[in-house]
């Protein structure tokens, strides 16, 4: 076996060019397979984070504006959240959500956030750890006390000598000062559609209510599932629900992050399909090329394969020692395509902005591709010099 | 005792019909042929290439057979060599008939039976001198060490040791066919099978390597040289004439 490995070394030494053009397809097939699959597996690893940060086992929901009235299409109020939690049994909680622009100050530094009033459970359905302090507890939400929970760039631009659990802001939201005291601040987070989750402060719900606004609308619900398995039945639902209610689909807008996961992982798999075919088709283009040089070969080398058997080499070691020509040929253009193919992946993942992420697989699919394509390239190019009659190979030119 | 004569006894070994059936004291037969026919269909006519030919070449003989082209000494040379089978009639080389084996058996008799010798050296070019006569060792499946060790020995006895990192190319005619020698000897075979081994060589260079084929030959090893010469041929002990696939004389 070793020997087979170094002959077939030597004969493809022999024929530098011949080679390396045989190999082309066999580059680009494993080049494509490469890229195909690393640059969907980074994509993906990418995505399902983004999601991740948006809080996959919840659907937002958001009212549309009803340009004929000049008015939201829907009121998010507390009647409503009530009769979602009574019809769809798939909702666990509804979670009310407003967001208010204004201006957070802590002795020197003035800043400009977005405050949210949110529930408390609100950070735990949209995956939002806390890096220092606690949120909201329900005795505070339950006092309406006048808690603040901020982001992490916020917290880093109103606090710079740092430690602000416990330290006092001044809040003017809409025109209504209010003092606040710091409870937490998030860890960083990434933000996805409309959230800034690090330039944003968080205030308990009730207190906006109870404390600074009276009676508000929520400009969001939140709607946290009863299970994980059940979130894109339930986002479903809630559209068709809220359909029944309005008659309208422009008045509300119901977003299902599970659920564009899910669709942004059949794309994926789609385009993955389509790439694999082309991969596929090249690989086969490669095949036949490498067995199209393989048959030249044994052509070429009938003397050779005619000494080699006067030898004292059976069937079996020329069809071995063809087989191994073929692999070797295979790996070599099967490693050349994994170089290309990564570093094809790699510039492709960076124009993206996700993060690179090859796979041990990935080799190990190359690798094994080229072997299969090798061995079936090789069968019967191999078998054809292990037939050759020794007389005639010896005798022929 | 010689390299030729182990690897004779070697071959006989296990076929004991061969060393029972000679008499006691003589030499048994390396190469038995029998009432050997081979035919040919070229096209539609049949070309009977060996038409009944039975010869024996005891061990240690030297031997050159001879004839025209198209005498039938090419199709004799590779049923000796078992790189062929008779269409009728019986081979039997180192005592083993070579009717009955299948390719894989053929090909290991021929390994340790027979040693080739070509007119056109058919030496690999890409291979060192080494690697060209370690090649049926390798088929052998002998160890590497031992390989390059018996190669070595080979290269030595054919007066190359001071070549041994050359590649063919880089060789002389007969420094050629004298490496194509050592790959020939160095499975200890009982046959050196040798074809028009001076055919491609000029006269002088030509002697040399028949003067050592008569050394190989005194060393034991049975010495079959096929050749058109008539001045080859005579220089031999004994010669087997071919015409028209049949022995001449017959």
């Amino acid at each position: 076996m070793f020997e087979s490995v170094e002959f077939a070394v030597e004969s493809l030494r022999g024929n530098k060019l011949r080679t390396a053009l045989s190999l082309v397809g066999i580059i680009i097939g494993v080049a494509s397979v490469v890229t195909v699959t690393t640059i969907a597996g980074s994509g993906t690893a990418d995505v399902k984070r983004q999601f991740e940060t948006f809080g996959l086992d919840a659907v937002q929901v958001y009212p549309g504006w009803n340009q004929a009235e000049g008015k939201p299409g829907i009121e998010l109020d507390a009647a409503l959240a009530s009769e979602i939690l009574r019809s769809l049994p798939e909702a666990k909680a509804v979670l009310s959500r407003t967001e208010f622009q204004g201006r957070l100050a802590s002795g020197r530094e003035v800043q400009a956030a977005s405050v949210c009033a949110v529930e408390a459970p609100y950070f735990a359905a949209m995956n939002a750890g806390l890096a220092l302090g606690s949120a909201f507890t329900a005795t505070d939400e339950y006092r309406g006390r006048p808690v603040i929970v901020l982001g992490a760039g916020l917290a880093a631009a109103l606090f710079p000598e740092g430690q602000p659990v416990g330290k006092s802001l001044e809040a003017s939201l809409n025109g209504v000062n209010a003092s606040f005291a710091v409870v937490g601040v998030l860890a960083a987070k990434e933000g996805f559609f409309m959230d800034d989750w690090d330039r944003s402060a968080y205030i308990p719900y009730a207190t906006a209510q109870k404390r600074l606004f009276g009676s508000i609308g929520a400009s969001a619900f939140t709607v946290v599932a009863r299970d994980r398995a059940g979130v894109v039945a339930l986002g479903d639902s809630l559209e068709a629900f809220l359909l029944a209610r309005t008659g309208n689909p422009e008045a509300f807008g119901v977003v299902s992050p599970r659920k564009w996961a899910e669709q942004d992982e059949k794309m994926t798999k789609t385009i993955g399909l389509i790439l694999g075919g082309i991969a596929a088709i090249s690989l086969l283009v490669g095949g036949i090329g490498v067995m199209n040089i393989m048959l030249v070969s044994v052509t070429e080398r009938k003397r050779e394969i005619g000494l080699r058997k006067a030898l004292g080499a059976t069937r079996r070691d020329i069809r071995l020692q063809f087989l191994v020509e073929a692999s070797v040929l295979t790996v070599a253009g099967g490693a050349l395509g994994l170089a290309f193919g990564l570093a094809i992946s790699w510039f492709a993942v960076k124009a993206f902005g996700w993060t690179f992420a090859a796979s041990a697989g990935t080799a190990a699919l190359a690798v094994g591709v080229s072997v299969a394509v090798g061995l079936f390239s090789g069968i019967y190019p191999a078998a054809r010099a292990a037939r050759l009659d020794p007389v005639e190979a010896l005798a022929s030119e | 005792m010689s390299p030729g004569g182990e690897a004779g006894a070697a071959a006989v070994a296990g076929v004991p019909g061969a060393a029972r059936g000679a008499a006691p004291g003589a030499a048994p037969d390396v190469v038995c042929l029998d009432g050997v026919t081979r035919h040919y269909a070229m096209g539609e006519t049949l070309v009977r290439a060996l038409d009944g030919v039975s010869l024996s070449i005891a061990a240690g003989e030297s031997v050159a057979i001879m004839g025209p082209s198209g005498s039938g000494k090419s199709t004799c040379m590779n049923l000796i060599g078992c790189l062929d089978r008779p269409t009728s009639g019986r081979v039997l080389i180192g005592g083993v008939d070579t009717a009955g084996l299948d390719d894989a058996a053929l090909a290991a008799l021929r390994n340790r039976t027979v040693g080739f010798v070509f007119q056109q050296f058919h030496l690999l070019p890409r291979l060192d001198l080494v690697r060209n006569v370690e090649l049926p060792l390798v088929y052998a499946r002998i160890a590497p060490r031992e390989r390059k060790r018996r190669a070595l020995e080979a290269l030595e006895r054919v007066g190359l040791s001071d070549r041994i990192g050359h590649l063919p190319a880089e060789l002389s005619g007969g420094q050629r066919q004298r490496v194509a020698i050592a790959r020939a000897l160095v499975n200890r075979p009982a046959i050196l099978l040798a074809d028009e081994p001076t055919g491609a060589l000029d006269s002088a260079t030509g002697q040399a390597v028949l003067e050592l084929f008569r050394e190989i030959n005194a060393a034991g090893t049975t010495v079959i040289v096929v050749t058109h010469d008539q001045g080859i041929g005579a220089s031999f002990p004994r010669l087997i004439r071919l015409r028209d696939g049949l022995l001449e004389g017959s």
